[in-house]
């Protein structure tokens, strides 16, 4: 079922006890902020912040909703329990089978207009996250699009964006991205970029925003391919973009070239305030458009779990999933994992000849998703490799600390990498490490490799079945 | 009563005290950045009728325990 705004997905949530609707005053400047990270942390419902100090009434914040898998696989139109690879699947179906949105006249989106010197960032209650935040962060769930000078194509991405002041926001965009090579383009050119930021959208748009989409295919697009219908979009007013017509807040204008001001700090995917406040792109707004009564969402980053153990780890796995099918590597699962804020792909599978750790490593590596996984961990197939017992236990038994454990140095990095020394984040330096958790297919299984002590490993079958046949007569619960 | 400011150093030496300096500084009310000539004091003493300035380091933690004082001299506008 595809929904048709952010409202009706929110009521789904609440249907589902998966929202909690906040009546009590809630200041913007921290308290919120704090109520999103924690409800994040616990697993707790969404809150969805009804009366905003110092806001008119009905001006709303909704945070961390798809921060959960349960979440993640309702927005998607899923059951709450669907399986991670299920929800790999859809995302699947979108690529195999986009559907592209059907343009519209209006919508609800233009039922308010603002533009020129009347714009003013400040009517929306965009909250200051974490204490020490560069600023207050007006789009942390949404999507930024801009489009390539070259080809024309729409691209989406979800890059941070702060309030500078009335009419200016500020934002991180690391070169690898889609959006930088943009803005980059633009720039050689002296050229600004225009673009447009669509927050609280029916909610596969931002997924799909916060995945690996390939350069050059539109988000919209692999949006309608999920959600099984178009999206019905309108255009800008004042920049030839796109936005879904349902958006509650639309925000217009141009990136200014040859422009940097500093921006963040900010509490990042990783758990860590990594980056430094830098100077960085810098959005001028030339129109707002907005639902009465609009919902701003939110994603207040930082510790798993939160939006990076749900969409991003999806989105990646996905990516890293197809990547390496694709180069025809007998894998049986990825996980580009949550708990470890994505720094870690898990991959398990067959080992038809040696090395085959190594050539899956240098895939997950070449691939967009899996670059910014900088450790990879490669085990057999009798792994579940979304059971973290059974994946530490086997990095722990059967990764050789010198012959399993490789090393590839000076590989690119990324500017968010916690453990990497200063110099190393300013460059974007990186090194990576792969854990050969199989079992060398050189070594005698009768003789080198070592029965695994497990239920399902040491008992023979007929004694298997009869325990779990009788498992509620010997006075256990059923698991 | 005291308005409350912050700024971002990347250390607390950066900051030259009883002296007027050019300062990014932020409204911690609304958090909009602007830059303003100003001069700054580590206690009260030194600056009484300052307002208070919290000093943050590059990725945002507090620098000291207690506030800085600051007075505006002039403001020389917004960030961008």
């Amino acid at each position: 079922m595809a929904y048709r705004d952010l409202r009706e997905f929110l009521n789904k949530l609440e249907d589902e006890r998966e929202l909690v609707r906040v009546k009590q005053e809630v200041d913007w400047n921290l308290e919120a902020g704090a109520v999103i990270r924690r409800a994040s942390e616990t697993e707790s419902p969404a809150p969805l912040f009804e009366k905003i100090k110092g806001y008119p009434k009905g001006f709303r914040l909704a945070g961390a909703i798809v921060a959960t898998h349960r979440r993640l696989a309702i927005s998607l139109g899923l059951p709450s329990n669907a399986s991670f690879p299920d929800m790999m699947d859809a995302f699947d179906r979108g690529i195999t089978h986009p559907i592209k949105p059907r343009i519209v006249g209006t919508g609800p989106c233009k039922e308010n207009i603002i533009k020129g010197d009347d714009v003013n960032l400040y009517i929306f209650p965009a909250p200051m996250l974490h204490d020490g935040d560069g600023g207050r962060y007006i789009s942390t769930w949404h999507f930024v699009a801009t489009k390539d000078p070259d080809t024309g194509w729409q691209n989406c991405g979800m890059y941070r964006q702060m309030v500078h002041n009335r009419n200016h926001l500020g934002g991180l965009t690391m070169p690898s991205q889609h959006m930088g090579a943009v803005l980059r383009k633009n720039e050689q050119r002296g050229k600004p970029t225009e673009f447009v930021t669509a927050i609280g959208t029916e909610p596969v748009t931002a997924c799909v925003a916060a995945s690996a989409v390939p350069y050059g295919v539109d988000e919209l697009d692999v949006a309608g391919g999920i959600r099984g219908e178009p999206l019905e979009v309108v255009k800008c007013e004042t920049v030839d973009l796109l936005v879904p017509a349902t958006t509650e807040i639309v925000i217009e204008g141009y990136v200014v070239p040859h422009m940097r001001v500093d921006e963040g700090p900010f509490g990042e995917f990783t758990g860590y305030r990594a980056s430094p406040r830098a100077p960085r792109w810098v959005y001028r707004v030339t129109c707002i458009t907005y639902r009465n009564d609009p919902i701003l969402t939110s994603s207040c980053m930082g510790v798993p779990p939160s939006e990076t153990s749900s969409i991003s780890a999806l989105c990646k796995s996905w990516a890293v999933r197809n990547t390496l099918r694709a180069e025809g590597l007998p894998i049986t699962d990825v996980y580009v994992c949550g708990e470890a804020a994505c720094l870690l792909c898990i991959v398990s599978t067959k080992t038809p000849y040696p090395g085959i750790a190594h050539r899956i490593a240098s895939v997950v590596w070449a691939t967009q998703g899996g670059s910014v996984s900088p450790k990879v961990m490669v085990v057999n197939d009798d792994i579940d490799i979304h059971n973290m017992n059974e994946v530490i236990h086997a990095f722990a038994t059967k990764c050789h600390p010198v012959r399993g454990t490789h090393i590839v140095e000076h590989a690119a990095g990324f500017q968010l990498c916690p453990y990497q020394n200063l110099e190393e984040r300013t460059w974007g330096k990186g090194s990576n490490a792969l854990y050969d958790c199989t079992w060398p297919i050189d070594w005698p299984p009768e003789i080198a490799v070592p029965p695994k002590a497990s239920f399902k490993d040491i008992y023979p079958e007929d004694i298997q079945q009869r325990v779990l046949s009788n498992w509620t007569n010997y006075g256990f619960r059923n698991k | 009563m005291a308005k409350v400011y912050d700024t971002f150093v990347e250390r607390l030496s950066d900051l030259k005290e009883n002296k007027e300096t050019e300062l990014v500084i932020r409204d911690c009310e609304t958090y909009e950045a602007r830059r303003v000539k100003a001069v700054v004091a580590s206690s009260k003493h030194q600056l009484p009728e300052g307002d208070m300035l919290w000093v943050r380091a590059l990725r945002g933690q507090k620098l000291t325990k207690e506030p800085w004082l600051i007075t505006i001299t002039a403001e020389l506008g917004g960030i961008t």
